[in-house]
């Protein structure tokens, strides 16, 4: 879970410089709700102008905790892709999967 | 990703395929998902997998067989598909999402066992999955609508960063919209042109730039798209192989009316910075706008010329880049107005007298920068400079008329006397002309220092003076004047008081008000004066029998240089008051009962007090004459009796006769040894300082003073002071 922390502030990060805050914003509360829809628990998701808490989400179990950040990190990518293009989208499924499979 | 499958994607959330399943374990059935999304219909999931008796995989339904069912009518339908009992039941849908139907079979071994029916249960299967499906909808209109107004949140962020003169918003909220479009429909693309009817503004491409340059070119694959006009402003915006095209089509309409919105915006605001620079260039002033950071954002044509000499161009150089006393201010970053004058800012190699100010722009509290004004009064001290230069020379050339016609009275009353003289045989007749002649050419030596009463004091030499006595004394210097209008004057006094003048000045004083007199009541008239007492004062009246007092007249009697004769210099009447004055007294000219007019001089005595001391108001112990003196006359005219000194020993010559209730002293008291000696000679007086600067303050504190006065002195404000003191005494 630790490395799904990492992933999503250095997604946040990055992202934001490349699109700004307003459009980050808006592609975390995309994603969010697009989680939701598979996992109520989602909710528990936080995001700010600061960065992205997962911490909520760690009351759950570890297992739940990462299927959920992983599919929310998804949403993100995946959105990503179509913003931004697919080269930099790839790039950062490669990095979920390097992360997944670490996890 | 097709449509359906999108729309499967849905279907197969983990939520709604959780709550089938424990819809089926519940009712005990075996529930099969169909969805039907336009004309394709697609088996989703079907639950459970196998009887949880016996263990036997359940097959799966051959969805054909169903489909012809579901077309004929929309209802619950029972079937038997090969000797297997079915019902199907539609549990509704939406374009976003499709029609679901949901399948229900008894399971293996429990179908003999199971009751209710296999209907019934499928009834309410249908029932509890339509529920479900539709908290599932609402839960996902909710969302969607929540995340339009993100969007529109976001976008306001960004436009009212346009109000903190932020560049390139309109790019900014354009991009964010496209971007927006792209995240909200699960686009490939968005695009959007703007313009005018006339002029094409733009056309930026967001997400796969590629293909939706190949649309816009040649219709190549499927796009929403939403135009708007709103006013001048016209906008496309556009959604390249949007996942949902209702929804899109929604948001298109939404988003475009904010491009609208934001175009107007932009077109105001252009329009604002425009006027401007063209308001505050019409303005005379140099103005200059500093940022909070200090740089300098703004400056009109004046400030250009002005304070430009050394960097033309001004607009985002430090603001010390315009030099002058403001460039402090803000690098204090001062939270208010600030103000001062400058005499030495160099414009092309020359002087400019300036006014400036420095006023803080204030943003909810906050500084947003500093608006500089900057003032060029060159030419108006200039012209200030001519026009005293004028008055000087008008004043000096008054004057010396008026110290013609002054010293010619005198003269002229010698030179009648020495006719007396002439006419006169006997020497006893003429016994005390000469004195009188005399007196008059002394008189002529002192009118020079007595001119001066006008402008700065002269000094007194005062005694004590019975008034009735002095008038006796020069009733035939009066006469003598009377005779030159072929006059009566009559003289009636009482009894009264002495009082404390100067001989030389009051004759003079006296001598104009009856020259005014016999002016008025002109040949062969009258005047009457009268000596009396009122209160502590001496009453001296001068009556005519003259026209009076035109309005016009009365208001401007005492005015130097006013007057209405044809050879007048208008300072007979101006020094007689500047005189009374000077004595303490006060001096009214007005309209008599009866006719004629009537010019009344009070003038107060001194009551004594154990045959030694006189109450008095007021001490002033000056040092400064151009003080002192209005200082004096200024309390003098409010109606308190004053005396005054040049030093302390001076005053201290006084201690024997005048008890004043308030001292108003110079720096003299911020002597310890003098605090001393005032305290003790004075010990109820209540002591005014008057202050050079800040710095005399804390020696007033140890002086123990009753009240600071500071520089300049205000007058008004001053007797109010004494008034106050001289109250609680």
């Amino acid at each position: 879970m630790h490395r799904y922390k990492e992933m999503t502030m250095e997604i946040f990060q990055s992202v934001t410089q490349a699109i700004g805050i307003h459009a980050m914003l808006l592609v975390l509360e995309h994603a969010r709700w697009k989680t939701r829809q598979q996992y109520e628990e989602a909710a528990l998701i936080e995001f700010s102008e600061e960065g992205i808490s997962l911490v909520r989400l760690e009351q759950l179990s570890p297992e739940k905790t990462e299927e959920i950040a992983h599919f929310f990190l998804m949403s993100i990518v995946a959105t990503l892709g179509r913003l931004v293009g697919i080269q930099i989208a790839s790039q950062l499924t490669e990095q979920l999967k390097v992360y997944a499979g670490e996890s | 990703m097709g449509s359906l499958a999108r729309v499967k994607k849905y279907w197969e959330s983990k939520r709604w395929t959780s709550f089938l399943e424990s819809t089926a374990a519940g009712l005990q059935l075996n529930l099969t998902l169909i969805i039907q999304y336009g004309n394709d219909f697609s088996l989703s999931f079907h639950h459970p997998p196998y009887c949880p008796a016996c263990r036997s995989p359940i097959a799966d339904i051959n969805l054909p067989d169903i489909i012809i069912s579901i077309k004929s009518q929309n209802e619950i339908v029972e079937l038997d598909i090969d000797g297997v009992k079915l019902v199907v039941a539609p549990l509704g849908g939406d374009p976003c999402h499709g029609n679901l139907y949901v399948v229900a079979r008894e399971l293996t071994c429990c179908k003999k066992a199971a009751h209710p029916t296999l209907l019934e249960r499928a009834v309410l299967a249908q029932k509890l999955l339509t529920s479900f499906r539709h908290a599932l909808n609402e839960g996902f209109e909710g969302g969607r609508l929540s995340l339009q107004l993100s969007a529109l949140r976001q976008v306001k962020n960004i436009v009212l960063s346009l109000f903190n003169g932020e560049e390139n918003i309109l790019a900014q909220v354009f991009d964010l919209i496209l971007s927006a479009l792209i995240i909200l429909s699960d686009a490939q693309g968005s695009w959007i042109e703007y313009g005018t009817a006339e002029v094409s503004g733009g056309l930026l491409i967001k997400g796969d730039e590629q293909r939706v340059k190949n649309h816009i070119a040649s219709h190549a694959g499927h796009a929403d798209t939403a135009e708007i006009s709103n006013g001048e402003n016209r906008v496309r915006l556009g959604v390249f192989a949007p996942a949902d095209g209702k929804q899109t089509q929604d948001l298109l309409n939404l988003m475009a009316q904010e491009c609208t919105l934001v175009l107007e915006i932009d077109h105001l605001f252009k329009l604002l910075h425009k006027q401007l620079p063209m308001i505050l260039g019409a303005v005379g002033s140099a103005v200059v706008l500093v940022s909070k950071d200090g740089i300098i954002t703004y400056v009109n044509h004046a400030a250009e010329l002005l304070l430009g000499g050394k960097a033309p161009n001004l607009i985002g150089e430090p603001a010390d880049a315009a030099p002058g006393p403001w460039s402090a201010c803000i690098q204090e970053k001062t939270s208010r107005r600030v103000s001062g004058h400058m005499d030495n800012l160099i414009q092309k190699q020359e002087l400019r007298w300036v006014n400036w100010q420095v006023s803080p722009l204030l943003d909810d509290e906050q500084i947003a920068g500093w608006l500089v004004l900057v003032d060029d009064r060159t030419d108006h001290h200039n012209w200030q400079e001519a026009a005293r230069r004028a008055e000087r020379l008008a004043v000096t050339a008054a004057l010396a008329g008026s110290l013609a016609h002054e010293l010619r009275n005198p003269l002229g009353a010698a030179k009648g006397m020495l006719q007396l003289i002439g006419r006169k045989e006997k020497p006893e007749q003429v016994k005390g002309y000469a004195d009188l002649i005399l007196r008059e050419i002394d008189r002529v030596t002192n009118l020079l220092n007595e001119f001066l009463l006008l402008g700065r004091p002269a000094e007194m030499t005062t005694e004590p003076l019975d008034l009735a006595a002095f008038l006796q004394e020069i009733t035939p210097l009066l006469k003598s004047e009377a005779n030159n209008y072929e006059a009566d004057i009559f003289i009636k006094t009482e009894e009264i008081p002495m009082i404390n003048a100067d001989p030389g000045q009051f004759t003079q004083a006296v001598l104009n008000l009856v020259r005014n007199a016999l002016d008025a009541a002109g040949r062969r008239g009258r005047v009457l004066l009268n000596l009396s007492k009122s209160g502590n004062n001496v009453i001296l009246t001068i009556k005519d029998n003259g026209p009076g007092l035109s309005a016009k007249v009365s208001g401007n009697l005492f005015k130097p240089f006013f007057t209405t004769k044809e050879r007048g210099t208008g300072l007979g009447l101006p020094v007689a008051q500047a005189i009374v004055h000077n004595h303490g007294g006060n001096i009214t000219i007005e309209n008599a009962p009866g006719g004629g007019a009537i010019c009344q001089v009070t003038l107060p005595f001194y009551a004594r007090q154990d045959g030694k001391t006189t109450d008095i108001d007021v001490l002033v112990t000056v040092a400064d004459n151009l003080l002192r003196y209005p200082s004096e006359q200024a309390l003098r005219t409010a109606g308190f009796s004053v005396i005054s000194a040049a030093d302390l020993s001076e005053a201290l010559l006084l201690k024997e006769r005048y008890c004043p209730a308030v001292l108003i002293a110079d720096k003299i008291i911020s002597e310890p040894q003098n605090i001393e000696i005032i305290s003790r000679t004075w010990p109820q007086a209540k002591t005014f300082a008057i202050a050079e600067d800040e710095h005399f303050h804390e020696h007033f504190i140890e002086a123990n003073v009753f009240q600071i006065v500071t520089k300049p002195l205000d007058y008004v404000r001053l007797i109010g002071q004494v008034r106050k003191a001289l109250n609680e005494i």
